[in-house]
C-alpha cells in the first residue's frame, strides 16, 4: 500500500507531460528508423547488384574442421539478377560441368562425362551449393530488401548494423540475418545468419574493392558453425557492363564446351 | 595377538573417531559418484573393433544413433508430418545431435520427365496438404526400398525420426535432453524410442532406482535375521554399520579417483554386504560368545582367537578379487577387481579394530545357552545329523552334483540387453516394434578404404550391401553407392555404377557438401563406410555376423582396397567373449591362489584343499543352477562366480580355523557354525529382496547369490566335518 501511495504522490501534471512527450519522441523515432534501416537495407542492395552485367572467375577454397582443403574453379557469367552461368574449369575431372540458373527457380546442369544437361529441381534451398558453404539460397541474386523487413539494431560511427527478419511469404532458411553495413559506401562487410531454431548459423565474410564506377566483392568467406566449415569464394578478373548476350544464358550454350 | 587386542583396546576412541571422520569424509565424495552404464566405454584402446568404432564415430559424425518412432494411424497426414517436422527441427537443435533423419529430412534423388530432381522428400516448407498430395507422396515414399521399413513402416502407420550422436558427448545425457524435448511436443499417437543410448539411460536410471529402494530394503531385512540370531541389537547395529561403512568407503574412493559406477562395480554393494558383513558377524559372534566376561575382557579374548581367521579369510578373497585385475581384458573388471578386493580390505579392517573397540564399550550380556535361539540350534542339530547319517549326506551332495553338472552343460550365453528389461518396460516395447515395423536399431559398419570415387570401390560398397542384405536379420544397408546408382539412374544411364571415372566425379559434385555425405565418406574421399542396422542380438546370431563379416573383409581387402568391420553386434560379441573368458581365467587363478594361501597359512596343503571342496562344490551348483532354471550367463550373472569364491573361501576358513584350535568338531559347529548360519540365512534373505529390481540380471543375481550363500553355508556345515573327522581317522 505503501509503496503506491508514494508512487501515485510523486506523479506531477508535469512529468506527465515529460512523460507523453518522450513517448511521442520514441515512436516517432521507432519509425524514422524503421525508414531508415529500409532506406540502408534498399542502398546496400544497390551497391551489391550493381551494374547490368558482370564476368568474373571465382576460387572456391573449401576448409574443414581438421583443416583439409579443396579448391574448385569456376568462371562465372550473369545478367541482372536472375540469369547467370556457373562453368567449372578445375579439377580436371570436374571442368565442363555447368550450371545455368534461369528466372523463376529454373535450373540445368550439364555433365560433360554423360554429354547431356539434365534440368534440376531443387527446392531445397538450404542444400549447399557444389560443396561449398554457399547454399542455393545465399547464391541466389535477389535482393535483401525485397525480402527481408530490415530494422536498426545499433549504429555505430562507420557502421549501420541492421537485423533482418523475412518477410511474410518469404522462403528463408534464416530466422534472422544480421548485417553489418558500411556507413560511408552501403557496402556489406558482415552477415551473421540465424537458423530457424534461432541458434547461430553462418557468418559471412565480405571484401569490397573499387572498380571503376562500382564497388565490387573480391571475397566472400563464408563459415558454417554448425559444419565447422568454411568456404572462402575469391573473385578475379572482374568486369561489368560488357553487354553479355542473352544467348549465353540457353540451354544450347550450357552443352558447348 | 594378545598383543594386538591390548593395542585394540588402548587405542579404542581413537579408532573410532578416526573411522567417524574418514566415513564423513567419503561419503562427501561419495555423493558426487557417477553412473556409466555403458560397458562398450569400457573396451581397452588396443581393441581393434573398438578402435575402428570410435574412429567411425569421430570421421562420420557419430557411431551411436537415437531412435524416435512415433505409431499412429496414417504417417501421410499434414498435421502428422508438420509433428515430424517440428520433432526434427527440436532434435536438430539439441546439444549433441549431429545428423538428423526423418520424413521431412531425407534426401531425395529421383529422375523425372524435368532431369534430377535432388530434393527433400517432404519439403519442409510446403508440407503437403491436399488429399492427392499426400496420396502421392504415400505411394512413392512406400515404392522406394530406401524408405520403405527403415522410415516408414510398409502399413504407413509408423515411421521413425533418427539422430546421429556425436562423438565426445555423454550420451545418455542427449538421451535424455532429446526425451524431454520429444515429450514437450504434443503428439497423440504412440511414442518408442530405440538405440543403444536410450537403453543405457534406462539402465542408468533403473540401477539409480534400485540402489534407492531395494538397497535399503535389503538392509531392513537383513537386520532382522541379525536381529533374530544373536537377539541383540548390537548383534544387528554392528555388522550393518560396518557395511555401511565399508560401502561408503570404496564408493568414496572410486569417486575420488574418478571412476564411475559400472554394470559391474554396481555389484560391489551386493559383494560387501554378503562376504564383508561376515568378518563382522564372526567378530561378533566371537565376542558374545566369551561366556565368562563382558565388555573389553570379552573383546580381549574373542580377538586374541578370530583376528587371524577374519584376517586369513578377508587376504584369500582379496587375492580372489585381485586375479580379476591380471587377467582380464576390459578395463571395466580390472575396476571391478580392484574396487571389490579395496572393499573386502576395508571391511576386514573395519571388523578387527572398530567392531572390537566398540564392542568393548557395551556391556553385551552374553547371549543365554540355556535359552538357545533357532540359530544355535540348527547348527547343533546339523551336526549331529551329519555324524549319524554320514553315508546319506555324501549320497545327497553327489546327487547335487551330478544335477549340476546336468545343468552346467545347458547352460546358455546370452548378451542381448533388451533382455535386461521386464516385459512392458519402454526400450524393450522400442525393440520389440523396431523389429516388428523397421530394421532393428545395431548399426554394423564395414569401413571400406580407397578411393571413393574409383568404379572398382563403388561396387564393392554395392556388393557389400548386397551381402549384408542376405542375412535375413539385416534388412537395411546404406552406403554413397546407392547415391551415385540411383543419381546414374536419373541421368538415364540405368541404377548401376557407372564404369567411368569421370561419371562418377561429376554425379559426386551434385551430391558434395550434402549434410548425408558427411556421414557416408571421408573428406578427403579415401574411405568411406557401409552400414546396415541389425535387427536381432542373439548371441548365435553376433557370432555369425562377427565371424562371415571378418572373413568377407579378409576376402575382398586388396592393394587398393581394405576392408574392416566394426559396430555394436561386433562389438557386444567381443565384449562377451572377453567377459567370459576372462572371468572362467579369473575364476581358476582364484582358485589356485586361495589353495596356496589357505596352505600355506594353515600350514598344511591338505587342510587348503579341503577348504577349498565347498567352493568347487558351491560353483557347480551355481552353474548348474543357471543351466537348469534357463538363467543365461551374463554380463552380470557371471559375477556370482566371484562372489561364491568370497563366500566359500570365508566359511571353510572359519570352520577350519576353530577345528584346529582343538575344539571337538561338535564345538566348531557351535561357534562358527552359528556365525556361518547367521550370515547365510541373513545374506539369503537380504538378497531375496533383488527379486523386486526392475532389471533381470539383478533378479536373477539376486536368486544366483541365495543359491550360493545355502550352498556354500551348508557345504561347510556338512561336509567338511565328514572330511576333517575322516582325515583324523
Amino acid at each position: 500500500m505503501r509503496n503506491t501511495y508514494s508512487f501515485k504522490s510523486s506523479i506531477s501534471p508535469g512529468s506527465v507531460f515529460t512523460v507523453f512527450a518522450f513517448l511521442a519522441v520514441m515512436c516517432s523515432l521507432q519509425e524514422i528508423m524503421a525508414q531508415d534501416a529500409a532506406d540502408v537495407l534498399r542502398k546496400m542492395d544497390d551497391v551489391v547488384f550493381a551494374g547490368e552485367d558482370q564476368t568474373s572467375g571465382i576460387r572456391l577454397i573449401m576448409t574443414d574442421r581438421s583443416g583439409n582443403e579443396r579448391v574448385r574453379e569456376a568462371k562465372v557469367w550473369q545478367k541482372g539478377s536472375n540469369k547467370r552461368l556457373f562453368r567449372f574449369t578445375s579439377p580436371a575431372a570436374e571442368a565442363g560441368i555447368a550450371f545455368l540458373s534461369l528466372p523463376d527457380d529454373v535450373m540445368y546442369l550439364y555433365m560433360p562425362a554423360y554429354g547431356r544437361e539434365r534440368r534440376i529441381a531443387t527446392h531445397v534451398r538450404n542444400q549447399s551449393f557444389a560443396g561449398t558453404d554457399f547454399s542455393y539460397e545465399d547464391l541466389e541474386a535477389l535482393r535483401y530488401s525485397e525480402r527481408f523487413e530490415a530494422s536498426i539494431a545499433e549504429e555505430k560511427d562507420n557502421h549501420y548494423i541492421l537485423r533482418l527478419v523475412p518477410l511474410p511469404g518469404t522462403r528463408s532458411d534464416y530466422s534472422e540475418i544480421i548485417v553489418t553495413i558500411n556507413r560511408e559506401h552501403y557496402y556489406p562487410e558482415r552477415m551473421k545468419s540465424f537458423d530457424r531454431g534461432g541458434q547461430e548459423y553462418k557468418i559471412a565474410d565480405y571484401r569490397f574493392e573499387r572498380k571503376g564506377d562500382y564497388w565490387t566483392t573480391t571475397e566472400i568467406r563464408m563459415t558454417n558453425l554448425k559444419r565447422q566449415h568454411s568456404t572462402r569464394m575469391i573473385f578475379d578478373d572482374i568486369e561489368f557492363d560488357t553487354g553479355l548476350d542473352d544467348d549465353i544464358f540457353t540451354v544450347r550454350n550450357l552443352t558447348r564446351y | 595377538m594378545k598383543r594386538y587386542a591390548l593395542l585394540i583396546l588402548r587405542f579404542r576412541i581413537i579408532i573410532i573417531i578416526s573411522v567417524v571422520l574418514i566415513t564423513a569424509v567419503m561419503a562427501y565424495f561419495a555423493r558426487d559418484i557417477k553412473v556409466n552404464a555403458d560397458v562398450m566405454s569400457y573396451l581397452p584402446e588396443e581393441d581393434k573393433a573398438a578402435a575402428l568404432f570410435n574412429r567411425i564415430g569421430e570421421t562420420y559424425g557419430g557411431n551411436e544413433i537415437m531412435i524416435i518412432g512415433l505409431e499412429t494411424e496414417e504417417v501421410f497426414d499434414h498435421r502428422m508430418l508438420m509433428t515430424i517436422k517440428q520433432i526434427t527441427d527440436s532434435l536438430r537443435a539439441t546439444e549433441g545431435i549431429g545428423h538428423v533423419t526423418s520424413l521431412t529430412s531425407v534426401l531425395d534423388i529421383r529422375g523425372s520427365d524435368l532431369g534430377i530432381e535432388i530434393g527433400r522428400l517432404v519439403d519442409e516448407y510446403d508440407i503437403p496438404e491436399s488429399e492427392e498430395e499426400l496420396l502421392q507422396l504415400r505411394e512413392y515414399t512406400l515404392s522406394m526400398d530406401m524408405y520403405r521399413g527403415s522410415l516408414v513402416s510398409e502399413d504407413g502407420t509408423a515411421t521413425l525420426i533418427t539422430g546421429k550422436i556425436l562423438t565426445g558427448v555423454n550420451r545418455t545425457e542427449v538421451a535424455e535432453r532429446v526425451r524431454e524435448r520429444v515429450e514437450s511436443i504434443p503428439f497423440e499417437g504412440r511414442i518408442f524410442y530405440g538405440g543403444m543410448p536410450i537403453t543405457l539411460l534406462e539402465l542408468n536410471n533403473i540401477i539409480i532406482k534400485d540402489i534407492r529402494f531395494i538397497i535399503p530394503l535389503a538392509f531392513v531385512v537383513i537386520s532382522l535375521v541379525l536381529l533374530a540370531g544373536f537377539r541383540r541389537p548390537a548383534g544387528v547395529f554392528i555388522p550393518m554399520m560396518c557395511v555401511i561403512i565399508a560401502i561408503t568407503w570404496t564408493l568414496g574412493t572410486i569417486s575420488v579417483m574418478g571412476y564411475e559406477i559400472t554394470l559391474l562395480t554396481n555389484i560391489i554393494p551386493v559383494i560387501l554386504t554378503a562376504v564383508g558383513s561376515a568378518y563382522a558377524i564372526h567378530v561378533v559372534n566371537a565376542v558374545m560368545a566369551e561366556q565368562q566376561e563382558q565388555g573389553a575382557g570379552a573383546v580381549k579374548k574373542a580377538l586374541s582367537r578370530i583376528t587371524i581367521p577374519v584376517i586369513l579369510a578377508s587376504t584369500t578373497t582379496i587375492i580372489g578379487f585381485l586375479s580379476f585385475i591380471a587377467g582380464s581384458y576390459l578395463t571395466m573388471i580390472r575396476q571391478f577387481g580392484l574396487f571389490s578386493a579395496l572393499g573386502i580390505l576395508f571391511s576386514m579392517i573395519l571388523a578387527v579394530s572398530f567392531v572390537p573397540a566398540v564392542m568393548s564399550f557395551s556391556s553385551v550380556p552374553a547371549a543365554s545357552t540355556k535359552n538357545p535361539g533357532i540359530f544355535d540350534l540348527i547348527p547343533r542339530k546339523l551336526s549331529g545329523v551329519v555324524f549319524i547319517n554320514r553315508r546319506l549326506i555324501l549320497g545327497i551332495w553327489a546327487a547335487v552334483i551330478c544335477l549340476s553338472l546336468i545343468g552346467i552343460t545347458r547352460i546358455e550365453r546370452r548378451v542381448n540387453i533388451t533382455d535386461y528389461f521386464k516385459d512392458g518396460n519402454i526400450v524393450k516395447q522400442g525393440e520389440e516394434l523396431l523389429v516388428e515395423k523397421f530394421h532393428g536399431s545395431n548399426p554394423l559398419y564395414v569401413r571400406v578404404k580407397g578411393d571413393v570415387q574409383s568404379p572398382q570401390v563403388l561396387s564393392l560398397m554395392s556388393y557389400t550391401q548386397d551381402y549384408m542384405e542376405g542375412f535375413s536379420y539385416i534388412t537395411y544397408s546404406r552406403s554413397v553407392a546407392d547415391m551415385i546408382k540411383q543419381m546414374n539412374d536419373a541421368m538415364g544411364e540405368g541404377k548401376r555404377i557407372p564404369d567411368d571415372h569421370n561419371m562418377i566425379v561429376q554425379l559426386w559434385f551434385l551430391l558434395d557438401g550434402q549434410e548425408i555425405m558427411e556421414q557416408l565418406v571421408s573428406y578427403d574421399l579415401s574411405e568411406g563406410i557401409v552400414y546396415g542396422y541389425v535387427s536381432s542380438d542373439e548371441l548365435h546370431l553376433l557370432r555369425e555376423i562377427d565371424n562371415n563379416f571378418e572373413e568377407f573383409s579378409r576376402n575382398h581387402s586388396s592393394d587398393q582396397v581394405e576392408l574392416s568391420v566394426t559396430g555394436i553386434p561386433v562389438m557386444l560379441r567381443r565384449l562377451d567373449d572377453s567377459i567370459i573368458k576372462s572371468q572362467t581365467y579369473s575364476l581358476i587363478l582364484a582358485i589356485f591362489l586361495v589353495v596356496m594361501m589357505t596352505s600355506l597359512l594353515l600350514g598344511s596343503l591338505r587342510l587348503g584343499l579341503l577348504a577349498i571342496i565347498p567352493i568347487i562344490i558351491t560353483l557347480a551348483v551355481l552353474f548348474g543352477t543357471m543351466g537348469l532354471s534357463g538363467i543365461p550367463l551374463d554380463i552380470a550373472t557371471v559375477l556370482s562366480g566371484s562372489v561364491t569364491i568370497g563366500i566359500g573361501i570365508d566359511y571353510s576358513v572359519h570352520f577350519i580355523s576353530r577345528f584346529r584350535e582343538g575344539l571337538s568338531i561338535d564345538r566348531a559347529v557351535r561357534i562358527s557354525g552359528k556365525a556361518i548360519f547367521i550370515n547365510m540365512i541373513a545374506v539369503t534373505a537380504g538378497f531375496a529382496m533383488l527379486s523386486l529390481s526392475s532389471l533381470v540380471p539383478l533378479q536373477r543375481f539376486g536368486l544366483l547369490i541365495a543359491a550360493t550363500m545355502l550352498t556354500a553355508g551348508l557345504a561347510t556345515l556338512t561336509l567338511l566335518p565328514l572330511m576333517l573327522t575322516k582325515g583324523e581317522k
